[in-house]
């Protein structure tokens, strides 16, 4: 799995498994050394949509996100998470730097973690699909 | 400590938090209204970030031109990475930082804005080798008129060189042309210069070391 | 018009905001929870997101909370608290083709390419209300039978790429790629890029933009006529940001959006007649009514290429916090103009009696 990808899957985690993972992995000293360096801040990020007609941009608004970075001994790992929770987005900065130094079969605990998250996606996904293709409609056009 | 802990130490310390920047930008915006009057920056900052820079950690934002004037590249994009901020030509920069003040461009070779968009024009933060005080007639290096100020401030710049302030002398445009400018001393204490005073040499001009 | 420099009434005032906190917050009712506005009242957050300009679902429903569901005052309650945030980044851009579908109906075509899917619709329901609790249905109860094929959601065609490809639509695709107008950071005047124009009506009032529609379709403006719709789409598209020490592209989440392609019969005299043109609707969340109406709307801005006031009304009417805003400051106190017009209308009867 690339750096990315792990980060996409931290950024959807589950905020309390992921926060309790990472304090478990820290209070056993599993993750030591951790230094913030950038401080969680909410804010915004600008989103830009290219429309199909003229395949212009346009802006269509701002979604809310929480960024974070740390290094952990020495590594720096980055977050983003939407919606404004700073802790989730520090644990998943943590996660980040982590991963990157000792690599996900370093940390099975979180390997896990994100192997349950892609797994719920696409259960979501599945469950999701299931139901709206039951609304698939071909009318019948009358002579 | 490896590269990459010094990235990370200095990174780490130019992320202002938000009483940091309010702070700054309080401070800044009083030294503008009050030209020639000394300010200090918060010692705290002044201990872990370049004073030069510490202007425009408080007030660059997310895609603001900015540049930084000093040789190292490197520290542009610290401050790039920390504000969001995007790196363009010194002349075409929304805010600059200029670490050596001897340079040419300082200080006609920056965006003076223009007659009708003249907020368009550069806010400058230049440092130099000295200390700033408060002085009298007698004593200061710098006199400084113009709004904002009753009569005349003087202030002194114990440790600078002659050659380094000379670029005050040399402001030459037209009103509402012009920088806005932040001269920092290496304490932290500034001055804030804005485009429409008047800036004259004080009776202790020479006596600096050139 | 001058306005009163007034004074006093503090006490008041405070009285009034605090009557208005007490009586909401102390009501003996059972306190909303904030997932029951995201989950029962969906589509009303979608508007307040759509029309503030900021994905964020618990805020949205936090604002209309504190609203007390008046509309335009969580749009502002949003948009005020989205002043204080910083923008941290640009997302990379997506196309409207990213999008996964919830839901897709083409008005124009019985086959468009690719299946038509009613997704969560009451397009044809009959408008009964409903006075008393009802069961819920159990979807696993269904017995339809499922197309294998279908298993996998299918590729996103689009009606557009039909006409394309049947060489029926005008090809306005631009070569260059010009940077998007920014309406927060700089107010859209006519004329103004296109893209200023999608902006602004993509975070314009519902009602506004419907309303702007339909006057032009029955109203004396006439600047435009009925389309027929091509696609009419909600579904999720990815948020994508680059991670700052690899640069690749990280998937943080996903915002849902209403896209409509509304297609013009081109008949005018320097038209391309022979073939349609389409215009383009896009919003936050799920409202159908909003993107139809801005397709419609831009495809009759472009067509009227600044001939009519139509761009000016768009650009500087549609705003729900702008046009609010302004009719609710008629509340402060106008002493001052008022006492000027009693004046002057007194001042001119003297006179009128004096010259009898």
């Amino acid at each position: 799995m690339s750096r990315e990808d792990i980060c996409s899957s931290l950024a959807s985690s589950d905020a309390i498994a992921l926060e309790t993972l990472i304090n478990s992995l820290i209070a056993r000293g599993a993750i030591a050394n951790i230094e913030m360096i950038r401080p969680p801040s909410t804010g915004t990020i600008q989103m830009q949509v290219r429309e199909p007609i003229c395949e212009e941009r346009f802006i269509v608004g701002d979604a809310l996100v929480t960024v974070a970075e740390v290094s952990v001994a020495g590594t720096l790992g980055w977050a983003m998470r939407l919606g404004g929770d700073a802790n989730a987005a520090v644990a998943a900065a943590v996660a980040d730097a982590h991963i990157a130094r000792v690599g996900l079969e370093g940390v099975p605990e979180l390997a896990e973690l994100i192997s349950f998250t892609q797994l719920e996606l696409d259960r979501t996904e599945e469950r999701e699909w299931a139901e709206i293709r039951e609304t698939i409609i071909d009318f019948e056009e009358l002579d | 400590m490896s590269d990459t802990q010094i990235e990370a130490a200095e990174l780490s310390a130019r992320f202002l938090d938000l009483h940091e920047s309010q702070t700054v930008f309080r401070l800044l915006l009083d030294a503008l209204s009050q030209p020639g009057k000394v300010f200090h920056l918060p010692a705290e900052l002044v201990a872990r970030i370049p004073v030069v820079e510490v202007p425009l950690l408080a007030l660059l934002g997310y895609d603001t031109p900015f540049s930084l004037v000093s040789g190292d590249s490197s520290r542009e994009h610290l401050i790039a990475r920390a504000t969001s901020g995007r790196i363009v030509e010194p002349a075409v920069a929304a805010y600059v930082g200029v670490c050596d003040s001897r340079i040419d461009l300082l200080p006609m070779g920056f965006c003076l804005g223009t007659p009708m968009r003249p907020d368009t024009a550069a806010q400058v933060s230049v440092q130099v080798n000295g200390i700033f005080t408060s002085a009298t007639e007698s004593t200061g290096t710098l006199h400084v008129r113009g709004p904002g100020v009753e009569t005349t401030n003087h202030v002194s710049c114990d440790g600078a060189t002659t050659s380094e302030l000379e670029f005050l002398l040399r402001r030459d445009w037209t009103a509402p042309r012009g920088l806005d400018m932040w001269i920092i001393g290496v304490d932290g204490s500034f001055i804030g210069i804005p485009r429409t005073s008047h800036v004259s040499a004080g009776r202790s001009w020479n006596k600096g070391v050139s | 018009m001058g306005y009163a420099a007034a004074r006093g009434g503090l006490n008041a005032i405070l009285t009034a905001e605090n009557l208005v906190r007490r009586l909401r917050d102390l009501d003996p009712s059972e306190r909303i929870e904030l997932d029951q506005f995201t989950g029962r009242l969906r589509l009303l957050v979608d508007r307040v997101m759509g029309e503030s300009g900021l994905w964020a679902p618990e805020l949205a429903a936090m604002a209309l909370c504190q609203g007390e569901g008046d509309l335009i005052e969580a749009v502002h309650l949003l948009r005020a608290y989205k002043s204080t945030l910083g923008r941290l980044d640009t997302a990379i851009p997506l196309h409207a083709n990213d999008i996964q579908l919830l839901r897709r109906v083409v008005p124009a075509f019985r086959e468009p390419g690719g299946p038509q899917i009613l997704g969560r619709s009451t397009d044809y329901t009959a408008r009964m209300l409903t006075t008393t609790d009802r069961d819920i249905v159990d979807a696993s109860d269904s017995t339809t039978t499922l197309d294998t094929a279908l298993k996998t959601r299918p590729s996103n065609s689009r009606m557009s790429d039909v006409l394309r490809d049947m060489d029926l639509l005008v090809d306005r695709r631009r070569t260059d790629d010009p940077e998007p107008f920014d309406i927060t950071r700089t107010p859209a005047k006519p004329p103004a890029p296109r893209s200023a124009l999608l902006s602004s009506m993509a975070r314009a009032e519902t009602g506004a933009l419907v309303n702007q529609w339909y006057r032009n379709i029955l109203g004396p403006d006439g600047y435009l006529h009925e389309v027929t719709l091509g696609e009419v789409r909600h579904g999720k598209l990815p948020i994508n940001v680059r991670h700052p020490m690899t640069g690749g592209s990280v998937n943080i989440g996903s915002f849902r959006a209403t896209e409509v392609e509304a297609i013009e019969d081109l008949n005018g005299s320097e038209e391309d007649r022979t073939r349609f043109d389409v215009g383009y609707g896009f919003c936050f969340g799920h409202n159908e009514r909003k993107a139809i109406a801005m397709a419609n709307l831009d495809i009759a801005c472009y067509r009227d290429g600044a001939k009519s006031g139509l761009e000016q009304s768009l650009l500087m009417t549609t705003d729900g916090l702008d046009s609010a805003g302004f009719l609710e400051h008629l509340k402060l106190p106008h002493y001052v103009t008022f006492r000027s017009m009693v004046e002057r209308k007194v001042a001119v009867r003297r006179v009128a009696d004096g010259s009898k």
